[in-house]
């Protein structure tokens, strides 16, 4: 039977004079959890978690603000108090699926038994059937259950959806490797690391196909899986949740930020990181040395020196010590341009002896033999010094910078022979290296070998044509033809 | 000629009985040739072979393979995996039903009839097995081992002359195969030429001075050749490896194909095994892939925790190191590497009082566990010095 549109609009009006004359209003949230926080949880999380309570309990009638606190809570595990508060933004805006989601998510994260949480996330998807990042975590959650089947059709409709999606691929790839079809999983797996080569979780699946098929280098393999680990699963984001995930914080956590900062060479990042880091933890050995490192890169030797001198003895592993040879050659170095040959030498005789008692540790290691080779090249001990050099070259055939230095060294003793092995050492690792074939091509004109030279001089000129090295190349080469 | 058959009953009932006997038996071979055939004719289904009790990534290797390769895009080469993987756990009997779907669509699938072959030789039925590793040969001549595997199955079917055909076409392409010499020289003593046995087991006996095989044939060899004395020596080694004063190496044979089996098995012990090797080569990273996947399989192995923690540890992934000796010792509370190992994590993040905590705990459960009192005595100095550096910054 069709109600006339007149009297369908009647009562609705009807019904909502007698919701506003019951005094009925939108429903109340509950009120702001008190966190869970354990001893497990450092005094950077705790800080983080407890600024969004804070912010949560001023405003506890927003859901972005009670969300904001339940996602500060998750990323640091605390998943029932998540659940808790997500719920309550969910009750504030009821029309946002990401609320419902993370709710369901956070019920299943915290439960023991996952298996009886699942049913909270398929209601979320039923009720939001085209919303992605619910249904992929769905897909996830199967996976890890040893739900294959309904995993493997989720994430099938998932891509139906987004077909390019990378943490989608990522997770079929991932269903493709735990079926044991590596071969599959590795054609999606290449194409999402051409694509994106930063987030680690895709080499964390990269290196286990490629471990277990067991046809690449084990070196390469075990690096790939080095920094690729430890690493989350990537699922696909709501546009609202990235400024809630930055929350993320913790000692190993900013510890590993300030590492792939240094790894990518930028040092005043990590240098920024590194202070309220050692703030936070200054009776941590490990935060030291790699406040120290930042603090040496960014320039400021002596703070990093104090920093590591404060390091009690017990804790003094040969990485902090070839941090601290690495800082007194940089000071001595210093010295010597300013003048000053005996404070110099007194800084470097100390490097030497710390840099000497790290090999007898551990001969092994290529760092120590460099900063040994410094040392003594700076106490004009040229011959122990090219010794030195050459052993850490043996030791890691691919490091420019001792390359250079054993180069430097073998000029000073006027040795052509170890200059040109250093040099083609570089060429190697780096063939378009503009200084080391500038020099390359120097020492070829001055032996005769114009051929080595011309190869030199036009990879050089690739680089760089007017480099002022460049340009003497050519002439030299020039004036040999002629 | 007097016949005494003592109280045995009449012979017409003898004979009846044996009657009975010989029918009863010829019919529980039928019935038992019955079901194997049934077995083989049912159609494969993976829920059979996999329960609760299913390693997890045991289970999703095989229910995800089967899953995936019924669709027409992942079709043969999924089968292919499952069948391998179905082999690699020893059902060999599904393997052969999935790779015989794969040959009623692609006869010529070539690899797919030397897996049959293995997985019919490894089900017991040898002369299937040798068809399917003769009709590999013709379609890869230059597979070598095929030539050996065949060379071992007229062993078993008792062609032993052309059995050593076989081998010796074998070993012209691998002439140092132990097995195949191990193989030939047992198939010459089989048809009574000990002397000619005899250069055969010495090849694999200098190879694998310890295999109990070789060691047995060529012991009789040498005694059939009136070697007595070589023989009585050989009799010494085999009675010291019954004993167990030596162990045993047996003779195993690279093959490349069977080979991938291991790319794709993973049970526990398997991972356990990998990640053993791994950590010997200092793959630390490495070994984790393999340990969390055994952690899958067995989540309740508190000592399987522990050694990912470790391995976390000497990557420098502190707090992931922690996560994972908090696990062990959830599951194990007395346990005392995770509790050790703990201690000195958190000793050497400058944790000093937890570090304590569970030094404490752990030389309640044994006092005399000496690293840990190493340990202790270093953070009793360190408390010692910390506390007489704050007294000289006081007034």
């Amino acid at each position: 039977m069709k109600i006339p549109r007149l009297a369908h609009s009647c009562l609705k009006g009807f019904m909502l004079l007698i919701l506003v004359l019951a005094g009925c209003s939108s429903p109340e949230p509950g009120p702001v959890a008190q966190s869970t926080l354990t001893g497990r949880h450092d005094t950077l999380q705790k800080a983080a978690v407890n600024q969004a309570r804070s912010k949560a309990l001023r405003s506890p009638k927003s859901a972005e603000e009670r969300a904001r606190y339940a996602y500060a809570l998750s990323v640091h595990g605390l998943h029932k108090d998540a659940a808790y508060e997500f719920s309550n933004a969910r009750l504030l805006d009821s029309s946002s699926p990401l609320w419902h989601y993370r709710t369901a998510r956070s019920e299943y994260e915290s439960g023991l038994n996952k298996a009886d949480h699942v049913s909270g996330l398929e209601e979320v998807t039923r009720k939001f059937p085209a919303y992605l990042p619910a249904k992929h975590f769905l897909a996830t959650a199967y996976l890890d259950l040893g739900q294959m089947e309904k995993a493997w059709n989720l994430i099938l409709e998932c891509l139906t959806q987004a077909p390019r999606s990378n943490p989608l691929l990522a997770t079929q790839a991932e269903i493709l490797l735990d079926s044991g079809l590596h071969k599959q999983a590795l054609e999606i797996l290449k194409a999402i690391t051409e694509r994106d080569t930063r987030t680690p979780f895709y080499y964390r699946l990269l290196g286990e196909v490629y471990l277990l098929e067991g046809n690449a280098v084990p070196e390469q393999v075990e690096n790939m899986l080095v920094l690729a680990t430890p690493s989350e699963r990537t699922i696909v984001l709501d546009p609202l949740e990235q400024k809630f995930l930055n929350q993320k914080t913790g000692r190993d956590h900013q510890i590993r930020q300030i590492q792939a900062n240094l790894r990518g060479g930028n040092t005043a990042a990590a240098d920024k990181l590194a202070q309220p880091l050692l703030n936070a933890f200054p009776g941590d050995p490990g935060v030291r040395n790699l406040v120290a490192q930042c603090m040496h890169a960014a320039g400021r030797s002596a703070e990093a020196r104090k920093v590591l001198e404060e390091i009690p003895g017990e804790f003094k592993t040969d990485s902090s010590n070839l941090l601290l040879v690495d800082i007194l050659v940089q000071e001595a170095q210093d010295l010597q341009t300013q003048g000053a040959n005996s404070s110099s030498q007194r800084k470097i005789r100390r490097a030497r002896d710390i840099a000497n008692e790290v090999i007898g540790n551990t001969p092994s290691d290529w760092k120590a033999h460099f900063v040994l080779g410094k040392c003594l090249q700076l106490l004009n001990d040229l011959q122990g010094a090219k010794r030195s050099l050459l052993t850490a070259l043996s030791l890691n055939q691919q490091n420019v910078p001792t390359a250079f230095r054993l180069f430097e060294v073998a000029t000073q003793l006027n040795d052509r022979e170890t200059g040109k092995q250093a040099l083609d050492t570089i060429l190697v690792t780096e063939p378009e290296n503009l200084l080391a074939n500038i020099q390359r091509g120097l020492l070829a004109v001055s032996v005769g070998d114009i051929e080595t030279a011309k190869t030199c001089l036009e990879r050089a000129s690739k680089v760089d044509p007017a480099h002022e090295g460049v340009r003497v190349l050519r002439t030299r080469v020039r004036s040999f033809k002629n | 000629m007097i016949r005494d058959f003592g109280g045995l009953p009449p012979k017409s009932f003898r004979v009846a009985l044996l009657l009975l006997i010989s029918i009863f038996l010829i019919q529980i071979s039928e019935a038992g040739s019955q079901s194997a055939e049934k077995t083989m004719d049912t159609p494969f289904d993976v829920n059979e072979l996999v329960d609760e009790d299913t390693a997890l990534p045991v289970r999703k290797a095989l229910v995800g393979c089967d899953l995936i390769s019924q669709s027409s895009r992942f079709r043969n080469d999924g089968q292919m995996a499952l069948a391998i993987q179905l082999a690699a756990y020893d059902f060999h009997e599904s393997a052969v039903k999935v790779l015989r779907e794969i040959l009623d669509r692609d006869a010529d699938f070539h690899e797919c009839h030397y897996r049959l072959g293995y997985s019919l030789e490894l089900s017991g039925m040898v002369e299937e097995a040798l068809e399917s590793f003769r009709r590999y040969l013709e379609l890869e001549p230059n597979h070598s081992v095929t030539l050996y595997r065949i060379g071992e199955l007229l062993n078993r079917t008792g062609e032993i002359e052309e059995s050593n055909q076989f081998l010796n076409r074998y070993l012209k392409s691998n002439p140092n195969c132990p097995a195949a010499h191990r193989r030939v020289g047992q198939n010459l003593l089989a048809l009574n030429k000990p002397k000619e046995a005899l250069p055969a087991l010495i090849v694999a006996k200098e190879q694998y001075p310890l295999d109990r095989g070789t060691l047995t044939a060529l012991s009789q060899a040498q005694l059939r050749s009136g070697n007595r004395e070589e023989a009585q020596k050989l009799q010494e080694t085999l009675a010291l490896l019954r004993s167990g004063e030596l162990t045993e190496t047996p003779i195993s044979i690279s093959d490349s194909l069977i080979q991938v089996q291991n790319k794709l098995k993973k049970s526990p012990a398997h991972c356990l095994d990998q990640a053993v090797n791994l950590e010997t080569k200092g793959f630390y990273a490495s070994a984790n892939v393999y340990l969390e996947l055994a952690a899958q399989g067995i989540p309740d192995a508190a000592a399987v925790h522990d050694r990912i923690g470790r391995n976390c540890f000497r990557l420098g992934q502190y707090a992931e190191a922690l996560q994972s000796y908090d696990k062990s010792l959830k599951l194990e509370p007395e346990r005392i590497s995770a509790l050790f190992n703990r201690a000195s994590l958190l000793f050497g993040m400058g944790r000093v009082t937890e570090a304590s905590q569970d030094l404490q705990s752990l030389l309640s459960v044994n006092p005399d566990h000496t690293e840990s009192q190493i340990l202790k005595s270093q953070i009793e100095s360190f408390n010692k010095r910390q506390a007489q550096k704050e007294g000289v910054g006081k007034p």
